[in-house]
């Protein structure tokens, strides 16, 4: 049962972190793989807020989470946006993120040291008992936002008209300008969400680890395996990918060792990759010829 | 063109006096070095500094340089040698180390060699060394295979414990009473090396580890770690993390699921990071043992002057001290012989010194022709420290004491 509570709570930060992988294919077919960076970036900036007594925490997080979405968004506009004008087999974008990652990585190692610090914004201590097994309320509140989270986000998909831009600019983007919407802008509204997300993400799990400029990088193995398994065209398929990899890695921590967690969760984006290559929820792409 | 012809002279002439200026200042650089005293009695000792003076491992350099830009004067006055240190950066790495190494051999002909601070590069240019016949001063690495015993006469000395003297101190307390002992491990190299001299020690000794968890460094929980501890009833436990903060995944997973064994044992490597991650409950437990009384006596003394005279934290305390040790021994044995080219002369009479000084501590007979290591494995001569509500250290008395059940 340990393994099994642990997994959900834990598949829940995945989740949130997934979420933001999902936004940006949906939206614009391109991934950032600078998101650990954001990660960081969002825990940065609310260590460095911290002083802002005047402010709330809540305000303080929100601070963190519009930093990162508009480092996100520019982001998408000066090193993605450029690089995806050659047609849909033009990934030159994936490069510019790793470069991105890099660039980020240095300035927030040279701004905030690599040594890891303490935050306490977002803080909630203890644990509490959940079926028997004790899990840290941190953690718990985590996973309890990604679930918000996304359904804010697939409710506003459905219900709203910035909804309606997203996903007519996802299916047809030359049609969608014709009719007014503009794609970069649409894209650069992903972008700034779900960097955002990335980074409120961050804000908590920093509170548990604390910040160090790399804390994003072990996380975003795992996150791009729950966005794969689930599925990166679906808003459903972080929250399905993260419940299914994080039970599967614990469970597989639990009964053969830790080191053996992370390695069945991988293997299991094998299989999801061989059996179902959309991920579990995805639509498979028709291309007419 | 006689213009010409003035003008290339002037520069022909400038380039030749320039040669000749640099040609005199390397003169006077090799003179400072002579090794046999000078007028006032001063021997130069040209001193090669080998280390990460660059990059995030840094450190392990700077307690070199802080404690010889602290001491080095009282080197001067207490045995009239005078250290004239030339730096080589290895970057942390071990081809680096190599050709650094090799830069202050055969080019600068240094008489003696300080570093390097990590065990695997010392490891990497041991046998070079050896063959070099320069004396070797080795504060940091705590490697046993940095010094080969099998090669005699050996040119390498050693004033951090090494490994095994730790984990025969560390072993006899893990084990006591029979206890079922547990390791969790980070996943590098530290992790591994430290586990496996465990293992080795256990059996040899009898005994063996319950439970053996490796964690990744960064993990973000150590939960399943802490239930299988739990299942296997673990009641003494070693942790031999590389980062504080990993170690502290462990114990806020520890004090989540109610984990607590009778003994936690780490290592110094707690002291970095880990304080700021963990609450007072966390560490109110645990406990790291070293031979070196870092609160009072020339130890503590030797770190307070670094304090003061850098107006630095000592980069790494044990490596400050060590490298004070390793100074006084090799000036002891300079003055001893009377200069530093009588290389086989100054390393036997560092073999048998009477004493070494570690500011107002002394240690008698510290090395021997079969012993190079200031550090013996008694637990009597190992401190056992716990930390206070503020994370300060505290002794909590002598490994033996922990042995009798008074610590």
């Amino acid at each position: 049962m340990d393994a099994l509570v642990f997994g959900l709570v834990l598949g829940g930060l995945y989740a949130l972190l997934a979420q933001s992988f999902v936004l940006t294919f949906i939206t614009t077919k391109t991934l950032n793989f600078a998101v650990g960076d954001f990660i960081a970036l969002g825990a940065v900036v609310v260590l460095a807020a911290s002083s802002w007594t005047w402010l709330p925490t809540v305000g303080r997080i929100a601070v963190g989470f519009t930093v990162a979405g508009v480092v996100g968004a520019l982001a998408y506009r000066f090193l993605i946006l450029p690089f995806t004008t050659q047609g849909p087999h033009d990934v030159r974008w994936l490069l510019s993120t790793i470069a991105l990652s890099f660039v980020m990585l240095d300035l927030m190692t040279n701004v905030a040291g690599s040594a890891p610090q303490r935050s306490d914004t977002g803080r909630l201590d203890g644990s509490v008992g959940v079926l028997g097994s004790q899990i840290s309320k941190q953690l718990l509140l985590i996973a309890g936002v990604a679930v918000v989270v996304s359904l804010v986000i697939i409710i506003a998909s459905r219900a709203t008209l910035v909804g309606l831009i997203m996903r007519a600019v996802a299916q047809d983007p030359d049609t969608s300008s014709l009719m007014g919407v503009s794609p970069r802008v649409a894209g650069a509204v992903t972008y700034f969400v779900a960097m955002g997300l990335a980074g409120l993400a961050g804000i908590l799990y920093a509170v548990t680890v604390g910040f160090t400029p790399t804390m994003g990088g072990p996380l975003l193995v795992a996150s791009i395996a729950v966005a794969v398994i689930g599925g990166l065209s679906s808003l459903w398929g972080p929250l399905v990918g993260g419940l299914l990899y994080g039970v599967l890695t614990q469970v597989a921590s639990f009964e053969f060792g830790a080191i053996w967690g992370e390695t069945a969760g991988l293997l299991l984006v094998v299989a999801v990759l061989i059996w179902k290559p959309e991920g579990l929820l995805g639509r498979r792409m028709e291309v007419k010829l | 063109m006689k213009i010409q012809a003035l003008k290339r002279t002037a520069m022909v002439g400038v380039a030749v006096a320039s040669l000749l200026s640099m040609a005199a200042c390397g003169g006077s650089d090799a003179s400072e070095g002579t090794g046999a005293p000078d007028a006032d009695g001063i021997i130069t000792v040209k001193l090669g500094m080998v280390g990460p003076m660059t990059g995030p491992a840094a450190l392990y350099s700077r307690y070199m340089q802080q404690t010889l830009e602290t001491y080095g004067d009282h080197f001067e006055a207490e045995y009239d040698v005078r250290f004239d240190v030339i730096e080589e950066d290895d970057q942390a790495s071990p081809e680096e180390t190599a050709r650094a190494v090799s830069r202050l051999i055969n080019e600068a002909n240094v008489d003696v060699i300080l570093g390097p601070p990590m065990s695997g590069n010392a490891i990497q240019v041991a046998e070079v060394i050896q063959r070099s016949q320069v004396p070797w001063l080795l504060a940091g690495p705590t490697a046993d295979e940095a010094v080969d015993y099998s090669i005699q006469p050996n040119w390498a000395f050693q004033t951090n414990y090494t490994n095994t003297q730790h984990v025969a101190v560390l072993g006899e307390l893990l084990f006591a009473d029979d206890a079922k002992v547990g390791v969790v491990y980070s996943a590098d190299g530290y992790g591994q090396a430290g586990l496996a001299q465990l293992e080795a020690w256990a059996s040899e000794n009898g005994h063996a580890i319950a439970v053996e968890e490796a964690l990744q460094p960064g993990s973000s929980d150590a939960n399943a770690i802490v239930s299988r501890l739990r299942s296997e009833g673990v009641d003494a436990l070693y942790m031999v993390i590389t980062q504080g903060a990993d170690t502290a995944t462990v114990t806020r997973a520890m004090t989540q699921a109610d984990v607590a064994p009778a003994v936690v044992m780490t290592t110094p490597s707690i002291l970095t990071d880990f304080k700021d991650l963990a609450e007072p409950s966390e560490w109110a437990n645990i406990q790291f043992l070293d031979p070196r009384n870092f609160l009072e006596g020339g130890d503590a003394e030797v770190l307070d002057a670094v304090r003061e005279e850098t107006g630095e934290a000592p980069a790494v305390p044990t490596g400050n001290i060590g490298t004070y040790a390793i100074l006084d021994a090799y000036a002891q044995a300079v003055q001893e012989v009377g200069g530093t080219t009588d290389r086989e002369a100054v390393r036997k009479a560092m073999e048998d010194l009477e004493a070494v000084h570690i500011a107002s501590k002394t240690i008698e007979q510290p090395f021997s022709a079969e012993d190079h290591s200031l550090y013996d494995d008694e637990p009597a001569n190992w401190l056992a420290y716990g930390f206070d509500e503020d994370f300060n250290l505290v002794v909590k008395g002598t490994a033996q004491d922990c042995l009798e059940g008074n610590c």
